[in-house]
């Protein structure tokens, strides 16, 4: 499966981005071939909501199957449950962490969007 | 990093003045002009421009007249009156088209050119309070929305390279995209307001955009002494709905002064009753964001 | 005659140099209709007692998603300007904040997957004054930004209202609402105060009104306020100065109880002389 990490950063090392839609950029990993892919964030959308969106789209063009990242506003939810991506959330701590946690299911996974629309 | 967007609703309430006032306070800061219609803290902060970029707005419909069948589609799929017919010739009004390219889709003959042009400028800058991104968008041209995501991307970058803690931002008048793009993702708006029923009304609105996208606000009552009676009534409205009110600044002339002097009200003078005012409203501010 | 009052900078005193010139222009002219296209923060209304109002509701028409008709043919894929519209696994997903109702992906769906859907914006306010005067404004919706196209739709309601002049409280600063605003008047009167801060959002106003080649001049508000920068550099330049309101405290405090200035009657009766010659009337 492949697996999306936001990050402020762009290699396993790199700190998890909080945010989403706004996200700095994003780690694709993928299980079977442990290959690892950075995607920069460099839409510009105006409006809060819109980044949320355009970052699911970009999940699923790249057919992730697992969204890590921080917190997901209403937008971006609807658009992974949508696609059938499943979110969880890892909260400080590296890429490399949160995909070893994912990995022993020490992850919480988000069932709802649990913050307002465009948070930070 | 905190992030602190100052607005108003109305225009010409002081949201230049004390965001580069309170710049004064603020440690370890990069202020970013968000104003991109009317950019104005770059006349206090003189920035000397060690970085210019080219904003490239939308994209302009223009067709070509050589191409050009005069079949007519392109005024009927066009839902912004944007193509004009005159004698017998079809061409684009750019003030009333909205770059949505319903026209270019359906011109059977590929007559319509469709490119992104020029559309102003932005810049890194240096002043004395450290930096400054801001920009200045061409007179006429739309998408400001997207020119302030475009500066507040720039200045997370240098936040980012030199770990600044705090961004302030000058915003806009009014209510529409610009004003939203610049709160987007704020940690807290300082919405600055007169005793006016203008500026009560507007204040109002703002306010609503804030607590309509989440964001934590509080509010400045300016030039408070002009009219007591509405002053009393903002700060009741505000006890009423539960917003902080940061402080209140008398009318003085000496902001102006300090306009003209290009200095930021506690450069002026630090003791002034109006200095000593914002310095509180800073230290308030500060709790704010820490609470 | 559509007179425009706009300015570069916010806060200059164009609702209130609209609403005073609006009494002064009825000492001229029977009909006067005053239009305030400030629809994000609308305030002229503020400054007058109304004998009736009516509130009429602006729409645009926005997609809908009727999932049943889908067939997956992926032509809305990429086709919205505005990035209001992406697909999902070959299906539309619509933000509608970000919508322009500009009605491309309506058009484009071969299958009726897309259907028009009302989206209010905002709404235009027609209010009659106690001497039976028109005042028309425009309220854009807190969250919505089709800022221009309400902006149009107050205006084209206005001038079916029959008016020897027009008034028109425009939005400060040069983008698409001033633009939306002024583009169809006759001439522009910047209404400038003589401050730094003024004075250069001033001179980008000025280029604007060239660019669209229209007449233009300037009021000087809050006169006395600042300093001579700003007169000086109209006089270097050969624009029209209609007028000089002062900068005193009893006109600050009227205009924040939202009160037309009497006592300045017969300087705003000037003003507006000047304004009518300059537009060849």
């Amino acid at each position: 499966m492949i697996i999306a990490i936001t990050t402020s950063g762009n290699t396993l090392n790199a700190p998890v981005d909080q945010r989403f839609g706004r996200a700095k950029g994003f780690i694709f990993y993928n299980t079977e071939n442990e290959n690892v892919e950075y995607h920069e964030n460099t839409q510009i959308v105006n409006i809060p909501q819109g980044a949320g969106v355009q970052s699911g789209k970009l999940l699923v063009d790249n057919n992730v199957n697992v969204l890590i990242t921080g917190h997901v506003g209403p937008n971006a939810f609807n658009v992974l449950k949508r696609a059938d991506i499943k979110i969880y959330s890892a909260k400080a701590g590296t890429v490399q962490e949160a995909l070893k946690n994912f990995v022993e299911k020490n992850l919480e996974e988000l069932t709802g969007a649990d913050k307002q629309g465009h948070w930070m | 990093m905190k992030e602190v967007v100052v607005i108003s609703g109305k225009g010409g309430t002081g949201k230049t003045s004390l965001t580069s006032s309170l710049a004064y306070y603020f440690e370890n800061r990069i202020m970013v002009d968000c104003d991109v219609d009317a950019p104005d803290l770059e006349i206090v902060f003189k920035p000397e421009n060690y970085e210019e970029f080219d904003f490239i707005g939308a994209k302009k419909a223009r067709i070509n007249q050589e191409k050009c069948t005069s079949c007519g589609l392109c005024r009927q799929v066009c839902n912004f009156d944007a193509v004009n017919l005159i004698d017998g010739k079809y061409t684009i009004d750019n003030l009333n088209c909205e770059s949505c390219g319903a026209c270019v889709y359906f011109c059977p003959v590929n007559a319509i050119d469709f490119e992104p042009e020029f559309a102003g400028k932005y810049f890194r800058g240096k002043t004395r309070f450290g930096e400054l991104v801001h920009a200045e968008l061409e007179p006429g041209e739309e998408n400001s929305g997207k020119l302030v995501v475009t500066v507040k991307k720039e200045a997370e970058k240098i936040i980012n390279q030199e770990n600044i803690k705090n961004m302030l931002s000058d915003g806009t008048p009014g209510i529409g995209c610009a004003v939203i793009a610049s709160i987007s993702g704020a940690d807290y708006t300082v919405c600055v307001t007169e005793p006016g029923v203008s500026a009560i009304h507007d204040m109002k609105r703002v306010l609503e955009l804030t607590r309509h996208f989440g964001i934590k606000c509080g509010v400045i009552i300016n030039k408070a002494d002009i009219n007591p009676d509405k002053t009393l009534e903002i700060e009741t409205f505000l006890l009423k709905n539960n917003i902080c009110l940061l402080g209140k600044i008398n009318f003085d002339k000496n902001v102006i002064n300090a306009q003209i002097n290009g200095q930021t009200i506690p450069e002026f003078d630090k003791k002034s009753d109006t200095a000593l005012r914002v310095e509180s409203i800073y230290k308030k501010l500060v709790e704010e964001l820490n609470g | 005659m559509k007179i425009a009052i706009a300015s570069g900078k916010g806060g200059t005193g164009k609702t209130t140099v609209a609403a005073n010139l609006f009494y002064a222009m009825k000492t001229f002219y029977n009909n006067v209709v005053l239009v305030d296209t400030d629809v994000e923060e609308p305030n002229i209304e503020l400054f007058f007692k109304k004998q009736r109002t009516e509130e009429t509701p602006v729409n645009v028409q926005i997609p809908e998603f009727i999932e049943e008709n889908c067939t997956e043919c992926g032509k809305c894929d990429n086709i919205c300007e505005f990035k209001a519209l992406v697909t999902i696994k070959n299906k539309p997903y619509i933000i509608e904040d970000l919508c322009k109702a500009c009605g491309l992906c309506i058009r484009v769906c071969p299958s009726n997957a897309l259907v028009k859907k009302d989206k209010k914006i905002g709404k235009i306010i027609h209010s009659v004054t106690d001497d039976n005067s028109n005042i028309i404004s425009g309220e854009l919706e807190v969250g919505q930004i089709l800022t221009s196209t309400l902006i149009n739709k107050v205006k084209k309601h206005s001038f079916n209202q029959n008016g020897k002049v027009y008034i028109i409280d425009a939005p400060p600063g040069t983008t698409c609402p001033a633009v939306a605003s002024i583009k169809d008047s006759d001439i522009v009167v910047f209404v400038a105060e003589p401050t730094p801060y003024g004075l250069k959002d001033l001179k980008l106003a000025v280029k604007l009104a060239q660019n669209l080649g229209k007449p233009y001049g300037v009021i000087i508000n809050k006169h006395g306020l600042g300093n001579g920068d700003t007169e000086k550099w109209l006089e270097s330049e050969n624009i029209k100065i209609f007028g000089k309101i002062p900068y005193l405290d009893d006109i600050a405090l009227k205009t924040s109880n939202g009160e037309i200035l009497t006592s300045y009657a017969s300087r705003f009766v000037v003003i507006a002389g000047n304004i009518l010659r300059e537009g060849g009337e």
